[in-house]
């Protein structure tokens, strides 16, 4: 209920600004409008590299908008860039047929897709995560998986990796959120490593205290599945940067132009990834970690 | 028409809504709160440049602890005793690090969660009083050997950190009612929640027991009784920003004795004596970025003992034949300590981490008796300090750090520390390591005065006036100095299931505080002698410790460690104060703890411990080779079957401590080996309920 009414404040905050902005695109031959939110470095970090790669690039005028603070004309025809979840649902509730190119960790199900619509993926494939696991530490053999029913997907396609990287992955099921901390228990005390997958229902800014201190008192080591991540606590994550990101969407949006207006897949994805870890962690857990560039050089041989 | 200031309505509006339904909408992309960062890292002893044990969570209930100081009995050097204290003050749980200790153990810092909580009177902590309850406890820490320059000033030759938990860890309801023989009845209730980014727990705890038994089996006076609150709030304002508040509040009554030492010319009643703990902090930790971190601390701490009594008759045979006479005495005291901390964390890359700080500190105690006749002293105390640790390749790391220190009545000192650490690889590290501390002074041992007097009546003859002075400050009193060195090996084997931990080194102390009674003139109308602190000792002290942790298997864990101590001073050997120095510690101890799950219901553990003969430091006077606390073991064993039903973890065990013979661990009568006081069989029934 409260998202809703969100979204449809957003809505009006979009047709509320366009009237009191109008000419913002007037000599533009391209016009862009770049959605990200208030709360995330990382999204205003993608935001600001689409820009830059753009303005570059030749005659595009951009707004960049955080939240409900948009500048556009409704009289203008624009693509919009929504960055993460919020952007998304919000941009819907404003103009469900507009010109979109979303950026979002996975599909979302059910999505129709249109020549004026495209969703650029940027999840790192599941096999990665276990191949990052494997490069770390190859004694790492039993990880510990917590799973919601938002991410039966990724724990499925987690486990086909595991079997062919001759891991054992223990998939622990959360049906309820006051289960968390004692599944959480049992899937540290089982398992030499946790990893982290991307499912708000579990991990969020308001649990990921405690499955990282519990984690750690447990003297046990999470792979996170962001840069973020690994800052809070986890001791390393493979995730798709920000840079990556904002280059392959500059890409795609040039192509969008370049082909009258038209996405050519419905789906995009990223073969770059990014590795980050936490030294002071790893130390602390005595974990000795490979340097961030012998854990990439590892992973490229791997299959 | 719409407006600028409607925009910025709508916009904020829309802010705060989006605050609170900010988990439904986040991803990958979604910041996330730092929590691990640097400060509240344990340090890996394979990296840390000083002996470092840590007890964590499963020992702690594994040994059956109802108070701090008997877990920390597994730490090698470290020795716990149970003053009754015959001098007729209460009794007192002492924990000391290689000797050099009398009830008040001067020569180690205590803190909780980085609060330093010895008492600025008298320095030493009053284990019955802190207001901290043990299920609270992360972990404790213990750094053996000087480490100033990472925990300040009286880190002298050892630093006990214990660690609590985070409050979103300690989420729903908890409680545990201990019932036992020696009148054991502990309770404790704790409720930890949360509302958005707020963590919050509040624990009421009660711990009581009678003490100790005299050999002939009568209960000594020394029953101990205590109720505290204690509460966290830990606030998350944005992911990199984070608050922490707690606060405390403490009351223990604890019975003395009457004084019982022949020697004493003043004797004290059996009283009972209430003391009062209470703290408050302000604790912020902020991330700049991946490089940098800081925390601004903030804490009071605040001690309260109300002491009041009349003396038993003294000898009033100097002034009036064959009469005696009675003094009124008002022993009580008020401190408090104010401590404002900044710490800088800098991590310019990956090789090179960097710490600095600044901190002031006001101490003030009140004293009618203490502080004869001001009624009060105080202290500021500044500090500034660094540490830098460098690992200039992956076999190499370089470990220094240096505080500076400027307490008032005494000069600038300087603690420095060098560590150079050696991996062969990720399982086997040596150590070589040197480092100075010193001990400031405490208030009373820097400026306190004691002066007795009463007017002493006789029906024929007029009034006469008692007068002494019991103890007199000296003028140009030092600080205590440590100087240490030693060669370290941690290591892993058995595919890292086990860890040992070992040191061999040298402590040398000099410029140590002691009261002799010297001759003084505190005023022109006073000639006679008083106790006088002064730096008139130096002392030395090798040993080899060693630690073991075993993991046999998922359900099998053992813990074991030891010391060999020899202290060595530089007056005659076994000839006054010398003679107390180098029978201040054990010459040999060692502990096991061994743990068990047998299956989901039922678990174990036993824990056994050695500790050769030794004598306090205020031990009453004894025969030469004779020292007052004998060569005694413990045996300590917990059974526990746990229940479980829905979201309630209820668990019962029987603790039984002290199986083997009674035994002694602090003094024994003058002049005798016969212990005053035993430690025997203590049972209890533990009972914990968890409901999440």
């Amino acid at each position: 209920m409260k998202t809703a009414s969100i979204h449809s404040m957003f809505a009006f905050l979009l047709t509320l600004v366009f009237s009191i902005s109008p000419g913002a695109f007037a000599d533009s031959k391209h016009h862009i409008v770049i959605i990200s939110s208030l709360n995330s470095d990382f999204q205003k970090q993608t935001a600001s590299r689409i820009r830059e790669n753009l303005e570059a690039d030749g005659d595009m005028a951009i707004i960049v908008s955080t939240d409900g603070i948009v500048s556009s004309s409704q009289n203008v025809k624009t693509l919009y860039v929504a960055i993460g979840e919020q952007a998304i649902n919000s941009l819907h509730e404003f103009d469900s047929n507009a010109f979109v190119l979303r950026i979002l960790s996975r599909s979302i199900l059910g999505s129709k897709y249109t020549s004026a619509q495209s969703d650029l993926i940027t999840a790192q494939p599941e096999c990665r995560h276990i191949q990052l696991i494997k490069a770390i530490n190859p004694d790492w053999s039993t990880v510990a998986v917590l799973s919601s029913v938002d991410s039966l997907d990724i724990a499925a396609a987690l486990t086909k990796c595991t079997i062919r990287q001759n891991l054992n992955l223990n998939v622990y099921a959360i049906t309820d959120k006051s289960d968390l901390l004692k599944t959480l228990e049992t899937a540290i005390e089982d398992n030499k490593v946790l990893l982290a997958i991307t499912d708000p229902y579990i991990y969020n800014s308001n649990t990921v205290k405690n499955i990282l201190l519990t984690a750690y008192r447990h003297r046990k080591p999470v792979i996170g599945y962001s840069d973020s991540f690994v800052q809070a606590g986890a001791v390393a994550a493979i995730y798709t940067s920000s840079e990556s990101i904002g280059d392959k969407a500059s890409r795609i949006i040039s192509g969008f132009f370049d082909n009258n207006w038209q996405f050519n897949k419905n789906v995009y994805s990223i073969d770059d990834f990014s590795i980050s870890t936490n030294t002071q962690v790893a130390t602390s857990l005595e974990i000795t970690l490979p340097s961030e560039e012998s854990i990439r050089k590892s992973m490229e041989k791997r299959p | 028409m719409i407006t600028i200031r409607h925009c910025i309505v709508f916009t904020c509006l829309q802010l705060a809504l989006c605050g609170t339904v900010a988990y439904a909408a986040e991803d990958e992309f979604s910041d996330l709160p730092v929590v691990l960062s640097a400060d509240k890292l344990e340090q890996a002893p394979s990296r840390a440049p000083v002996a470092i044990s840590s007890i964590d969570r499963d020992m702690i209930e594994a040994s059956g602890a109802r108070t701090i100081p008997e877990v920390l009995r597994l730490i090698p050097g470290i020795v716990v005793g149970h003053s009754v204290n015959d001098f007729g003050d209460k009794p007192l749980l002492v924990v000391a690090y290689h000797g050099h200790s009398d009830q008040y153990s001067k020569q180690m810092n205590v803190l909780i969660d980085g609060r330093s909580i010895y008492d600025p009177l008298l320095g030493g902590v009053n284990w019955y009083n802190i207001p901290i309850v043990i299920d609270d406890i992360e972990r404790i820490e213990v750094t053996r050997g000087p480490n100033a320059s990472t925990y300040g000033s009286n880190s002298f030759m050892a630093v006990i950190n214990i660690i609590t938990r985070h409050a979103s860890e300690d989420q729903g309801h908890f409680a545990k009612v201990n019932v036992g023989n020696h009148d054991i009845f502990d309770a404790t209730y704790r409720y930890g929640g949360n509302n958005g980014d707020l963590d919050y727990r509040v624990t009421l705890a009660t711990v009581n027991d009678d003490g100790q038994d005299r050999a002939d089996g009568a209960n000594a006076n020394d029953d101990v009784s205590s109720g505290k609150i204690d509460y966290r709030l830990d606030y998350q304002i944005n992911t990199k920003n984070q608050l922490t508040y707690s606060g405390s509040y403490g009351r223990t009554d604890q019975q003395a004795e009457q004084t019982l030492r022949p020697e004493e010319p003043i004797k004290k009643p059996q009283r009972e004596i209430q003391d009062t703990n209470a703290h408050q902090l302000l604790r912020w930790d902020s991330t700049i970025n991946k490089q940098q971190s800081f925390i601004v601390n903030y804490f009071f701490n605040y001690l309260k003992e109300e002491d009041v009594y009349t003396t038993l008759p003294i000898d009033a045979s100097v002034v009036f034949s064959g009469l005696t006479f009675e003094m009124d005495i008002d022993a009580s005291y008020k401190s408090q300590r104010h401590n404002l901390e900044f710490t800088h964390f800098i991590d310019p890359n990956e090789a090179l981490h960097l710490v600095w700080g600044l901190s002031g500190q006001y101490d003030k105690v009140e004293s009618e008796r203490y502080f004869y006749p001001v009624g009060n002293n105080s202290r500021n105390t500044f500090r500034l300090y660094g540490s830098a640790v460098w690992d200039f390749n992956s076999h190499n790391t370089l470990d220094l750090g240096v505080l500076f220190e400027k307490s008032e009545g005494t000069e600038t000192d300087v603690s420095p520390r060098i560590a150079y650490l050696y991996h062969f690889n990720d399982k086997h590290t040596i150590r070589v390591g040197a480092s100075q501390a010193v001990r400031t002074p405490f208030l009373f041992e820097q400026s306190g005065q004691v002066f007795d007097s009463a007017l002493v009546t006789d029906l024929t003859d007029p009034p006469a006036i008692f007068e002494n002075f019991v103890y007199v400050p000296e003028n140009n009193l030092k600080t205590e100095k440590i100087t240490s060195i030693e060669l370290g090996y941690y290591g892993k084997f058995l595919r890292k299931k086990l860890s040992v931990s070992t040191r061999i080194f040298q402590d040398m102390l000099d410029d140590l505080i002691t009261d002799p009674v010297l001759p003084t003139s505190a005023t022109p109308d006073f000639d006679g002698v008083a106790f006088i602190y002064s730096n008139l000792h130096a002392t030395t002290v090798r040993g080899i410790e060693a630690e073991f942790d075993y993991s046999i298997s998922t359900s099998t864990r053992l813990f074991a460690s030891g010391a060999l101590l020899d202290i060595s001073s530089d007056d005659d050997p076994y000839e006054g104060k010398s003679r107390e120095y180098e029978e201040s510690a054990p010459d040999k101890s060692f502990s096991v703890l061994t743990m068990h799950d047998f299956n989901e219901k039922y678990s174990g553990s036993l824990g056994f411990y050695y500790v050769g003969d030794m004598s306090w430091m205020d031990a009453n006077p004894n025969l030469p080779g004779v020292r007052n606390t004998g060569v005694y073991r413990i045996l300590d064993l917990r059974l526990v079957r746990n229940f479980k039903f829905g979201n309630e973890r209820l668990s019962t065990a029987i603790v039984l401590k002290n199986l083997l013979d009674d035994y002694s661990d602090y003094d024994a009568i003058q002049n005798t080996p016969e212990p005053v006081v035993v430690q025997n069989l203590v049972a209890y029934v533990e009972l914990k309920l968890k409901i999440q």
